[in-house]
Protein backbone atom coordinates (compact mmCIF):
# COMPACT_ATOMS: atom_id res chain seq x y z
CA UNK A 1 0.00 0.00 0.00
CA UNK A 2 1.20 3.50 -0.91
CA UNK A 3 2.66 5.51 2.37
CA UNK A 4 0.95 8.42 2.43
CA UNK A 5 2.71 10.81 4.31
CA UNK A 6 1.15 14.89 3.67
CA UNK A 7 -2.08 15.70 2.15
CA UNK A 8 -1.18 17.98 0.14
CA UNK A 9 0.73 15.88 -1.70
CA UNK A 10 -2.51 14.79 -3.00
CA UNK A 11 -3.68 18.75 -4.29
CA UNK A 12 -5.30 19.00 -0.46
CA UNK A 13 -3.32 22.40 -0.21
CA UNK A 14 -6.83 24.20 -0.19
CA UNK A 15 -8.08 22.34 2.87
CA UNK A 16 -8.12 25.40 5.39
CA UNK A 17 -5.31 24.89 8.59
CA UNK A 18 -3.69 21.87 6.56
CA UNK A 19 -0.59 23.77 6.33
CA UNK A 20 -0.75 23.85 10.49
CA UNK A 21 -1.74 20.25 10.77
CA UNK A 22 1.10 19.51 8.57
CA UNK A 23 3.45 21.69 10.94
CA UNK A 24 2.31 19.48 13.81
CA UNK A 25 1.63 16.26 12.34
CA UNK A 26 4.89 15.87 9.42
CA UNK A 27 4.12 12.66 8.47
CA UNK A 28 0.44 10.30 8.20
CA UNK A 29 2.58 7.12 7.80
CA UNK A 30 4.29 7.22 10.58
CA UNK A 31 1.54 7.07 13.60
CA UNK A 32 0.56 3.37 14.54
CA UNK A 33 -2.86 2.89 14.48
CA UNK A 34 -3.89 -0.35 13.45
CA UNK A 35 -7.98 1.07 12.52
CA UNK A 36 -9.18 4.44 11.11
CA UNK A 37 -10.87 5.60 14.28
CA UNK A 38 -7.43 4.66 15.90
CA UNK A 39 -5.54 6.94 13.65
CA UNK A 40 -8.04 9.87 13.60
CA UNK A 41 -7.80 9.87 17.74
CA UNK A 42 -4.11 9.69 17.18
CA UNK A 43 -4.27 12.76 14.86
CA UNK A 44 -6.72 14.76 16.79
CA UNK A 45 -4.65 14.61 19.90
CA UNK A 46 -1.76 15.93 17.79
CA UNK A 47 -3.29 18.38 16.08
CA UNK A 48 -4.76 19.93 20.01
CA UNK A 49 -8.21 19.03 18.69
CA UNK A 50 -9.42 19.33 22.48
CA UNK A 51 -7.99 22.85 23.05
CA UNK A 52 -8.73 24.86 19.90
CA UNK A 53 -11.92 26.72 19.64
CA UNK A 54 -14.37 27.86 16.97
CA UNK A 55 -13.68 26.58 13.36
CA UNK A 56 -10.29 25.14 13.88
CA UNK A 57 -12.00 22.35 15.55
CA UNK A 58 -14.01 21.66 12.86
CA UNK A 59 -11.24 22.52 10.27
CA UNK A 60 -9.19 19.55 12.13
CA UNK A 61 -11.98 17.38 12.29
CA UNK A 62 -12.17 17.51 8.40
CA UNK A 63 -8.25 16.86 8.09
CA UNK A 64 -8.56 13.69 10.43
CA UNK A 65 -10.90 12.42 8.19
CA UNK A 66 -9.32 13.18 5.20
CA UNK A 67 -6.20 11.64 6.43
CA UNK A 68 -7.98 8.36 7.59
CA UNK A 69 -9.58 8.43 3.73
CA UNK A 70 -6.07 8.84 1.91
CA UNK A 71 -4.40 6.30 4.51
CA UNK A 72 -7.11 3.49 2.91
CA UNK A 73 -7.17 5.15 -0.26
CA UNK A 74 -10.72 5.48 -0.17
CA UNK A 75 -11.36 8.03 -3.37
CA UNK A 76 -11.87 9.94 -5.58
CA UNK A 77 -14.00 12.60 -3.06
CA UNK A 78 -14.77 16.09 -3.07
CA UNK A 79 -14.54 18.33 -0.36
CA UNK A 80 -17.09 20.96 0.41
CA UNK A 81 -19.45 20.75 -2.44
CA UNK A 82 -22.83 20.17 -3.16
CA UNK A 83 -24.84 17.98 -5.52
CA UNK A 84 -26.57 19.45 -8.68
CA UNK A 85 -30.34 19.73 -8.46
CA UNK A 86 -29.56 20.18 -4.26
CA UNK A 87 -29.20 23.59 -3.91
CA UNK A 88 -28.01 25.78 -1.23
CA UNK A 89 -26.40 22.52 0.88
CA UNK A 90 -22.87 21.63 0.76
CA UNK A 91 -21.46 18.78 2.26
CA UNK A 92 -17.91 18.18 3.94
CA UNK A 93 -17.22 15.40 1.57
CA UNK A 94 -19.26 14.06 -1.72
CA UNK A 95 -18.48 10.50 -2.92
CA UNK A 96 -19.83 9.56 -6.79
CA UNK A 97 -20.25 6.23 -8.44
CA UNK A 98 -20.40 5.45 -12.30
CA UNK A 99 -24.53 4.66 -11.65
CA UNK A 100 -24.85 8.62 -10.43
CA UNK A 101 -25.41 7.10 -6.86
CA UNK A 102 -24.16 9.93 -4.60
CA UNK A 103 -22.78 9.62 -0.82
CA UNK A 104 -22.71 12.49 1.15
CA UNK A 105 -20.88 13.04 4.52
CA UNK A 106 -20.95 15.81 6.66
CA UNK A 107 -18.72 16.05 9.36
CA UNK A 108 -19.52 18.22 12.31
CA UNK A 109 -17.71 18.76 16.17
CA UNK A 110 -21.20 19.34 17.10
CA UNK A 111 -24.26 19.74 15.12
CA UNK A 112 -27.07 20.96 17.57
CA UNK A 113 -30.03 22.01 16.00
CA UNK A 114 -28.46 21.79 12.74
CA UNK A 115 -29.31 17.77 12.46
CA UNK A 116 -32.46 18.81 10.85
CA UNK A 117 -30.84 20.61 8.28
CA UNK A 118 -28.88 17.95 7.18
CA UNK A 119 -31.91 15.95 7.02
CA UNK A 120 -33.68 17.52 5.22
CA UNK A 121 -30.62 17.91 2.90
CA UNK A 122 -30.46 14.21 2.76
CA UNK A 123 -34.10 14.12 1.58
CA UNK A 124 -33.71 16.29 -1.30
CA UNK A 125 -30.98 14.18 -1.88
CA UNK A 126 -32.66 11.29 -2.52
CA UNK A 127 -35.53 12.97 -4.38
CA UNK A 128 -33.15 13.86 -6.74
CA UNK A 129 -30.60 11.21 -6.82
CA UNK A 130 -32.73 8.15 -5.06
CA UNK A 131 -29.91 5.71 -5.03
CA UNK A 132 -28.12 8.11 -3.22
CA UNK A 133 -26.78 8.10 1.11
CA UNK A 134 -25.93 10.44 3.58
CA UNK A 135 -24.23 9.73 6.61
CA UNK A 136 -22.82 11.77 9.82
CA UNK A 137 -19.67 12.07 11.16
CA UNK A 138 -19.70 13.42 14.59
CA UNK A 139 -17.01 14.51 17.61
CA UNK A 140 -19.59 14.70 20.37
CA UNK A 141 -19.89 11.62 21.57
CA UNK A 142 -23.38 12.14 23.26
CA UNK A 143 -24.73 13.68 20.16
CA UNK A 144 -23.94 11.01 17.98
CA UNK A 145 -25.88 8.35 20.50
CA UNK A 146 -28.62 11.14 20.23
CA UNK A 147 -28.84 11.19 16.32
CA UNK A 148 -28.44 7.92 16.30
CA UNK A 149 -31.46 7.65 18.08
CA UNK A 150 -33.12 9.59 15.95
CA UNK A 151 -32.61 7.75 12.78
CA UNK A 152 -33.80 4.82 14.27
CA UNK A 153 -37.05 6.35 15.73
CA UNK A 154 -37.50 7.64 12.29
CA UNK A 155 -36.89 11.88 13.20
CA UNK A 156 -33.78 11.83 11.28
CA UNK A 157 -35.49 8.93 8.62
CA UNK A 158 -33.17 10.69 5.38
CA UNK A 159 -30.08 10.05 7.41
CA UNK A 160 -28.50 6.80 6.38
CA UNK A 161 -25.91 6.37 9.64
CA UNK A 162 -23.84 8.64 11.85
CA UNK A 163 -20.82 7.53 13.19
CA UNK A 164 -18.54 8.79 16.19
CA UNK A 165 -15.18 9.57 14.31
CA UNK A 166 -13.03 7.86 17.17
CA UNK A 167 -15.59 4.84 17.17
CA UNK A 168 -15.70 1.09 15.13
CA UNK A 169 -18.83 2.69 13.91
CA UNK A 170 -16.59 5.09 12.03
CA UNK A 171 -14.43 2.18 10.52
CA UNK A 172 -17.67 0.38 9.51
CA UNK A 173 -18.48 3.57 7.48
CA UNK A 174 -14.76 3.82 5.88
CA UNK A 175 -15.59 0.24 5.09
CA UNK A 176 -18.97 0.81 3.66
CA UNK A 177 -17.25 3.60 1.58
CA UNK A 178 -14.12 1.36 0.37
CA UNK A 179 -16.88 -1.70 -1.00
CA UNK A 180 -18.16 1.07 -3.52
CA UNK A 181 -16.99 1.77 -6.77
CA UNK A 182 -16.08 5.79 -6.46
CA UNK A 183 -15.26 7.51 -9.94
CA UNK A 184 -14.91 11.08 -10.42
CA UNK A 185 -18.17 12.52 -11.15
CA UNK A 186 -18.05 16.20 -11.78
CA UNK A 187 -20.98 16.68 -13.66
CA UNK A 188 -22.96 15.62 -10.54
CA UNK A 189 -20.68 17.91 -8.15
CA UNK A 190 -21.44 21.66 -7.46
CA UNK A 191 -18.58 23.35 -6.39
CA UNK A 192 -20.97 26.54 -5.31
CA UNK A 193 -21.36 29.72 -6.49
CA UNK A 194 -17.54 31.04 -5.22
CA UNK A 195 -16.30 27.45 -6.61
CA UNK A 196 -15.45 27.10 -2.81
CA UNK A 197 -15.21 23.54 -3.22
CA UNK A 198 -13.18 21.36 -5.06
CA UNK A 199 -12.06 17.68 -5.75
CA UNK A 200 -11.66 15.41 -7.19
CA UNK A 201 -9.32 14.29 -4.70
CA UNK A 202 -7.39 10.91 -5.89
CA UNK A 203 -5.48 9.44 -3.19
CA UNK A 204 -3.56 6.93 -4.71
CA UNK A 205 0.06 7.46 -5.14
CA UNK A 206 0.85 11.13 -5.37
CA UNK B 1 -48.56 28.01 22.21
CA UNK B 2 -45.17 27.26 24.40
CA UNK B 3 -44.00 28.94 27.01
CA UNK B 4 -42.34 32.31 25.24
CA UNK B 5 -44.91 32.07 22.48
CA UNK B 6 -47.42 32.97 25.15
CA UNK B 7 -45.07 35.93 26.75
CA UNK B 8 -44.82 36.97 23.28
CA UNK B 9 -48.70 37.11 23.15
CA UNK B 10 -48.61 39.20 26.53
CA UNK B 11 -45.91 41.82 25.53
CA UNK B 12 -48.37 41.99 22.31
CA UNK B 13 -51.61 42.48 24.93
CA UNK B 14 -49.47 44.98 27.02
CA UNK B 15 -48.74 47.13 23.64
CA UNK B 16 -51.38 46.69 21.38
CA UNK B 17 -54.61 46.51 23.92
CA UNK B 18 -56.75 47.94 21.38
CA UNK B 19 -57.54 45.20 18.49
CA UNK B 20 -58.91 47.78 16.42
CA UNK B 21 -56.13 50.32 16.39
CA UNK B 22 -55.60 50.89 12.90
CA UNK B 23 -51.79 51.50 11.08
CA UNK B 24 -51.72 52.96 7.46
CA UNK B 25 -50.08 50.28 6.09
CA UNK B 26 -48.74 46.60 7.18
CA UNK B 27 -44.84 47.75 7.41
CA UNK B 28 -46.04 50.50 9.45
CA UNK B 29 -47.59 47.91 11.63
CA UNK B 30 -44.06 45.58 12.15
CA UNK B 31 -42.56 48.81 12.71
CA UNK B 32 -44.35 50.70 15.28
CA UNK B 33 -45.25 47.23 17.15
CA UNK B 34 -41.70 46.10 17.01
CA UNK B 35 -40.60 49.54 18.50
CA UNK B 36 -43.30 49.40 21.10
CA UNK B 37 -42.68 46.14 22.35
CA UNK B 38 -38.58 45.56 22.24
CA UNK B 39 -37.69 47.30 25.05
CA UNK B 40 -39.92 44.51 26.90
CA UNK B 41 -38.16 41.40 24.86
CA UNK B 42 -34.84 41.95 26.55
CA UNK B 43 -32.45 39.75 24.44
CA UNK B 44 -34.37 36.34 24.73
CA UNK B 45 -33.78 35.12 21.09
CA UNK B 46 -36.82 33.05 21.20
CA UNK B 47 -39.36 35.44 22.62
CA UNK B 48 -37.84 38.39 20.37
CA UNK B 49 -39.06 35.65 17.20
CA UNK B 50 -42.06 34.41 18.74
CA UNK B 51 -43.40 38.42 18.68
CA UNK B 52 -42.39 39.13 15.37
CA UNK B 53 -43.83 35.60 14.19
CA UNK B 54 -46.98 37.29 16.19
CA UNK B 55 -46.98 40.73 14.19
CA UNK B 56 -46.78 39.00 11.08
CA UNK B 57 -49.78 37.27 12.00
CA UNK B 58 -51.41 40.51 13.02
CA UNK B 59 -50.77 42.44 10.01
CA UNK B 60 -51.72 38.99 7.18
CA UNK B 61 -55.00 39.36 9.41
CA UNK B 62 -55.24 42.72 9.57
CA UNK B 63 -55.00 42.41 6.19
CA UNK B 64 -57.00 39.78 4.80
CA UNK B 65 -54.43 37.31 3.90
CA UNK B 66 -56.36 34.66 4.75
CA UNK B 67 -56.78 31.66 5.86
CA UNK B 68 -53.21 30.82 6.77
CA UNK B 69 -51.78 28.59 8.54
CA UNK B 70 -49.29 29.31 11.45
CA UNK B 71 -46.33 26.82 11.96
CA UNK B 72 -47.08 24.60 9.56
CA UNK B 73 -45.94 21.04 8.80
CA UNK B 74 -46.86 20.07 4.85
CA UNK B 75 -47.44 17.12 4.16
CA UNK B 76 -44.24 14.83 1.88
CA UNK B 77 -41.84 17.27 3.36
CA UNK B 78 -40.11 15.50 6.74
CA UNK B 79 -39.57 17.28 9.98
CA UNK B 80 -40.02 20.26 8.53
CA UNK B 81 -42.15 23.82 10.33
CA UNK B 82 -42.77 26.36 7.99
CA UNK B 83 -43.97 29.96 10.04
CA UNK B 84 -46.40 30.43 7.68
CA UNK B 85 -47.96 28.66 4.77
CA UNK B 86 -50.48 29.92 2.90
CA UNK B 87 -52.41 27.99 -0.64
CA UNK B 88 -53.15 29.84 -3.49
CA UNK B 89 -54.40 28.30 -6.91
CA UNK B 90 -50.66 28.01 -8.02
CA UNK B 91 -49.86 25.97 -4.60
CA UNK B 92 -48.40 26.85 -1.35
CA UNK B 93 -46.67 29.91 -0.32
CA UNK B 94 -44.74 30.07 3.09
CA UNK B 95 -43.28 32.60 4.64
CA UNK B 96 -39.83 32.22 6.59
CA UNK B 97 -39.94 34.99 9.76
CA UNK B 98 -36.28 35.90 10.80
CA UNK B 99 -35.73 38.63 13.40
CA UNK B 100 -32.10 38.23 11.92
CA UNK B 101 -30.77 36.15 9.45
CA UNK B 102 -26.92 35.01 9.38
CA UNK B 103 -26.55 31.26 8.82
CA UNK B 104 -30.27 31.04 9.17
CA UNK B 105 -31.20 32.33 5.66
CA UNK B 106 -29.72 28.42 4.93
CA UNK B 107 -31.71 26.93 6.82
CA UNK B 108 -34.84 29.04 5.57
CA UNK B 109 -33.57 28.11 1.38
CA UNK B 110 -33.11 24.45 2.11
CA UNK B 111 -36.69 24.28 3.42
CA UNK B 112 -37.34 26.27 0.51
CA UNK B 113 -35.90 23.57 -1.92
CA UNK B 114 -37.42 20.89 -0.30
CA UNK B 115 -41.05 22.57 -0.46
CA UNK B 116 -40.82 23.30 -4.67
CA UNK B 117 -38.97 19.49 -4.94
CA UNK B 118 -42.40 18.86 -4.07
CA UNK B 119 -44.60 21.86 -5.09
CA UNK B 120 -42.98 23.26 -8.73
CA UNK B 121 -44.74 26.20 -8.40
CA UNK B 122 -44.39 27.16 -4.46
CA UNK B 123 -42.69 30.49 -3.52
CA UNK B 124 -40.76 31.18 -0.69
CA UNK B 125 -40.30 34.27 1.12
CA UNK B 126 -38.07 35.51 3.79
CA UNK B 127 -39.13 37.97 6.43
CA UNK B 128 -36.47 39.60 8.49
CA UNK B 129 -36.19 43.10 10.24
CA UNK B 130 -32.48 43.65 9.93
CA UNK B 131 -32.50 45.24 6.43
CA UNK B 132 -28.67 45.01 6.03
CA UNK B 133 -29.00 41.22 6.38
CA UNK B 134 -32.05 41.18 3.72
CA UNK B 135 -29.96 43.06 1.27
CA UNK B 136 -27.19 40.95 1.21
CA UNK B 137 -29.57 37.80 1.42
CA UNK B 138 -31.77 39.14 -1.68
CA UNK B 139 -28.55 40.00 -3.29
CA UNK B 140 -27.81 36.55 -3.18
CA UNK B 141 -31.55 35.39 -4.13
CA UNK B 142 -30.88 37.41 -7.42
CA UNK B 143 -27.20 36.11 -8.21
CA UNK B 144 -28.64 32.25 -8.13
CA UNK B 145 -27.04 31.60 -5.01
CA UNK B 146 -30.39 30.62 -3.63
CA UNK B 147 -32.08 29.68 -6.41
CA UNK B 148 -35.39 28.13 -4.72
CA UNK B 149 -36.01 31.86 -2.74
CA UNK B 150 -38.63 33.95 -4.25
CA UNK B 151 -37.60 36.68 -2.24
CA UNK B 152 -35.72 37.96 1.00
CA UNK B 153 -37.68 41.04 2.32
CA UNK B 154 -37.77 43.35 5.05
CA UNK B 155 -41.33 43.56 7.57
CA UNK B 156 -40.87 47.58 8.32
CA UNK B 157 -40.16 48.32 4.55
CA UNK B 158 -42.67 49.20 1.72
CA UNK B 159 -42.04 45.58 -0.03
CA UNK B 160 -43.36 44.15 2.66
CA UNK B 161 -46.55 46.46 1.98
CA UNK B 162 -46.50 45.23 -2.07
CA UNK B 163 -46.43 41.56 -0.96
CA UNK B 164 -49.24 41.70 1.31
CA UNK B 165 -51.05 43.53 -1.45
CA UNK B 166 -50.46 40.85 -3.68
CA UNK B 167 -51.38 37.75 -1.03
CA UNK B 168 -54.16 39.54 -0.51
CA UNK B 169 -55.52 39.55 -3.92
CA UNK B 170 -54.85 36.14 -4.55
CA UNK B 171 -57.23 33.68 -4.59
CA UNK B 172 -56.37 31.61 -0.78
CA UNK B 173 -58.17 28.86 0.17
CA UNK B 174 -57.96 26.14 2.85
CA UNK B 175 -55.21 23.31 1.75
CA UNK B 176 -56.58 20.78 -0.08
CA UNK B 177 -56.48 17.00 1.17
CA UNK B 178 -55.21 14.93 -1.29
CA UNK B 179 -55.72 10.84 -1.74
CA UNK B 180 -52.31 8.88 -0.89
CA UNK B 181 -53.80 6.31 -4.36
CA UNK B 182 -55.20 9.20 -6.71
CA UNK B 183 -56.04 5.64 -9.72
CA UNK B 184 -55.91 2.25 -9.06
CA UNK B 185 -57.58 -0.47 -10.28
CA UNK B 186 -58.67 -2.08 -6.55
CA UNK B 187 -58.44 -5.43 -5.67
CA UNK B 188 -60.81 -6.13 -2.45
CA UNK B 189 -60.87 -9.73 -0.46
Amino acid sequence: MTQVRKLSHFGLTELKWVSQFETLVPDISAIEASRPSQLTRELWRLSGGDTQVGNTRGHILLICMISALAREQIGPFYVNCGVKGVPTHSWDLVFTSPKGRVIAVSANVTLKERWKNENLAAWALKKELPQSSAYLVLHNEDEATNIGNKIVRGEAASIDGRAQIFSPEFDQLLAILKSEHLVARDDLVDRGANQAGFGPVTVGTP
Amino acid sequence: MNGSGTMAAEVLYQIHPDFDEAFATPSTLIDELWRRGEHLLGANNSLRGEFFELLVALALYKWDVRPFYYQAKLALIPETDYDFALWTQQGPVVLSVKTSLRERVKQAALEAVALRMVHRRSECYVLTLNQDEATNAQRKVERGDLPALSAVITASTADFDVLIQRLAKSMLTAAPTVPLIAHSRSVVA
